[in-house]
């Protein structure tokens, strides 16, 4: 983990949408490891390329993206 | 230098056991051998100046060139099997995360040559300074400006080789 650390939630988006790690890259015109990076959070992505990882899942940035740790599914912080 | 393709890659990982390029004990026992070929290269100058130029020294410094670049061979596959080849390519070809990679090893090999440079300034210096007139065969000034040329060169593979993270799976 670096040492700003920003959170995100690819590996989720990806699972869901049956997304390999290859098509992804293939998609935003990185290495695949590169995917791997940022979904273990050793690699902060650029803005740019945080916006175009947002604009692919088709969602906000802060769904992807957040500075405070995502809770997890069926927890507390997720009933609204 | 050429790019290599996909399929010279996989090649250069098939000649190789993944616990060389696929684990950090692999890669940094690779960078030690780096070191070795490195030193080897350094050997030459000091041979030539030593042992008055001739058969001997010739065939010792050939010899010791030649055992120093099949070391750094395989040094060298191995770090195209554990960057995928990202090592042979072009600053344009990278992504975001490779180029910021590449960028922190140049500068961190950059204090590393500068280390090894000036210690081997220093060296002559402190010969120098016996003399009033440094003088040594013309065959040592040229290894030692070969040695520092390939630091120049090898250094910023051996720092990659030392500090590249595992990479995450395909899936």
């Amino acid at each position: 983990m670096t040492a700003e650390a920003v959170h995100n939630r690819i590996a989720v988006l990806r699972a869901e949408r049956g997304v390999s790690r290859r098509q992804l890259a293939d998609a935003l015109g990185i290495h695949y490891q590169t995917v791997g990076y940022l979904e273990r959070g050793e690699y902060n992505p650029s803005l740019h390329l945080a916006l175009r990882i947002a604009d692919y899942f088709q969602v906000p940035m802060e769904v992807v993206f957040s500075l405070r740790p995502f809770p997890l599914l069926g927890s507390e912080g997720m009933k609204r | 230098m050429k790019e290599l393709s996909e399929r010279q890659v996989e090649e250069v990982k098939r000649g190789l056991r993944p616990t060389w390029y696929a684990t950090r004990r692999g890669r940094r026992t690779a960078a030690g051998m780096g070191v070795a070929a490195l030193a080897l290269l350094w050997t030459s100058p000091i041979v030539c100046w030593t042992v008055v130029p001739g058969d001997a020294a010739r065939w010792v410094t050939l010899g010791l060139t030649a055992v120093a670049l099949v070391i750094y061979a395989i040094v060298f596959a191995v770090l195209v099997a554990a960057t995928d080849g990202a090592v042979t390519r072009d600053e344009r070809r990278l992504d975001e995360r490779q180029l910021a990679e590449r960028r922190r090893i140049d500068a961190l090999a950059h204090r590393v040559s500068g280390y090894v440079l000036g210690g081997a300034a220093l060296f002559v210096g402190l010969l120098a300074a016996t003399d009033e007139i440094l003088a040594g065969p013309s065959a040592a000034a040229f290894t030692f400006l070969v040695a520092a040329w390939a630091s120049h060169k090898i250094i910023p593979h051996l720092v990659a080789c030392w500090h590249l993270p595992d990479a995450p799976g395909d899936e």
